[in-house]
């Protein structure tokens, strides 16, 4: 990538850099965002993403509803972008803009939804699945356990379900017969999502088998999270095979890589529930024999 | 690619680029950047769209929602990708331009630029990290001290790891000011740091 008139970049090599510097140029570089991030993007862009356009007409129309209700209820972020990302563009734009924002809010509000509350299957959940495609789901956001009722109305019954503020945009009329089917099996399956929706179930199978092996065989604890990293790099569950992978180390007394595992974790998930437990995992300088 | 970053990182964007790459140069017939979908440069860029994104200054509470608008207008204007740039350098292009566009926006409705936003719930036990986050902060607040056009080039030599005349087209700008400006910024860098360094010590 480099060219030969371009200067050397900056590194620990170059002379006369304070180290500050050197070390603030590499975290920057390190700078990366997780799986959960790029998740919540992925999901944004869906309508853009997959090729089925049309197959998220539903999801277009149900979406804006929601958006208007993250905007006037919760003021999500990504509401916020609707609104301005919309008045700032030409007329043009307008409408895609704000079917984006809609089912960027929708998603938005289902994972909250689902992170708020794992909950088991209930009719409401299909009616998220239908009324979103697939692709609109990101892998991280467990379709199986959605429970977004409280913000996702159920257009067979508007009324009952949602507030005021949800009813008053509402086009019944054109949601209902464009939904697609609940398991969209016959929609010309898109390739990707459906590959995507599966790989959370293989993903968690993975790091269940690698669990049940931690105390026996942490070495295969250990190779199974290599394998879920080269398989699901951009995976829901890479904050849990983390979490793992340093309980192995940790059991096969590797304290270093096991800090230094904690340390990339840090970096990267700054905010995650794990990391306590991580940072107590690896202050302990005792190996853990079982 | 760079330390610090795990399984990201190692998967650095090139396969795509390659072959726009060599559909640029004429070198052999490959599949035309028509043939490249949002989905694949998402998959491929988000991830570096988005740390490009941080450096221009993006705050860290916008920076997924200015990457969605990256990936909407790469979608828009994907047909018109003629390959005379590579993918990356484009995409790259495209986030200087929608990041700029945004702190414009930003700085209408929010008044006064925010300060350095609070690093979060990380508390770190350990001194060295604590010394690298200082390190970043430092140098993050050095970038700030760039004027736009400086610090586009800066970031995209520097971290994103571009040419300069990769650069250099990404901005549309001649060369030798993507040089000039190079060199002004690490000027403005080094002195930051530098004081730093003094304040720290």
């Amino acid at each position: 990538m480099s060219h030969e008139q371009d200067p050397p970049r900056w590194g620990a090599a170059t002379n006369g850099l304070p180290e500050s510097l050197v070390t603030g140029l590499e975290e920057a570089r390190g700078v990366l965002p997780g799986a959960d991030r790029l998740a919540r993007m992925r999901a944004g862009l869906a309508p853009l993403l997959t090729v089925g356009a049309a197959a998220s007409l539903g999801a277009v129309v149900e979406g804006s509803t929601a958006a208007q209700a993250a905007i006037s209820g919760s003021g999500t972020i990504f509401g916020k972008t609707a609104v301005s990302g919309a008045a700032g563009l030409s007329s043009k734009l307008l409408v895609p803009w704000v079917l984006l924002g809609g089912v960027v809010a929708a998603t938005v509000v289902g994972v909250v939804g689902i992170r708020s509350a794992q909950v088991s299957e209930s009719p409401s959940a299909s009616r998220a699945r239908s009324v979103m495609p697939s692709s609109a789901m990101p892998s991280s956001v467990m379709p199986s356990s959605a429970t977004p009722s409280s913000v996702m109305p159920s257009s067979a019954t508007p009324s009952s379900a949602s507030g005021p503020e949800l009813t008053q945009e509402r086009t019944p009329e054109v949601v209902v017969p464009k939904l697609p089917p609940v398991h969209p099996s016959s929609a010309s399956a898109i390739a990707e999502p459906v590959r995507e929706a599966g790989s959370l179930h293989s993903e968690a199978r993975l790091l269940a088998q690698a669990r049940a092996q931690l105390t026996s065989d942490p070495r295969a604890t250990l190779r199974a999270c290599e394998q879920h990293q080269r398989e699901f790099s951009r995976g829901v569950l890479s904050q849990e095979r983390e979490v793992l992978a340093v309980e192995a180390l940790v059991r096969l007394g590797r304290s270093a890589e096991a800090q230094a595992r904690v340390a990339r974790f840090r970096a990267k998930f700054s905010g995650s529930p794990h990391l306590p437990r991580l940072e107590a995992l690896v202050s302990t300088q005792q190996p853990l024999k079982q | 690619m760079y330390p610090g970053s795990d399984n990201l990182a190692s998967q650095a964007p090139h396969t795509l680029d390659d072959a726009a790459n060599e559909a640029a140069s004429g070198s052999c017939v490959v599949p035309s950047a028509d043939a490249l979908t949002t989905s694949q440069l998402f998959e491929e860029y988000a991830a570096f769209a988005l740390r490009a994104l941080l450096h221009l200054g993006v705050r860290d509470a916008d920076v997924e929602d200015v990457c969605q608008e990256v990936f909407v207008v790469v979608h828009r204007k994907l047909s018109d990708f003629e390959g005379r740039s590579s993918v990356r350098t484009w995409l790259f292009g495209i986030c200087v331009r929608v990041a700029k566009d945004h702190r414009q926006r930003a700085h209408r409705r929010y008044e006064e630029p925010c300060v350095a936003p609070p690093s979060g719930s990380c508390a770190p036990t350990q001194e060295v990290t604590l010394q690298r986050a200082r390190a970043l902060r430092a140098f993050e607040q050095a970038l700030d001290q760039l004027d736009d056009a400086k610090r586009e080039v800066f970031v995209l030599f520097e971290i994103e790891g571009l040419s300069m005349k990769e650069v250099a087209e990404a901005l549309d700008c001649p060369l030798q000011t993507a040089y000039s400006r190079l060199h002004a910024a690490r000027e403005i860098i080094l002195g930051a740091m530098q004081r730093f360094h003094g304040g720290a010590l």
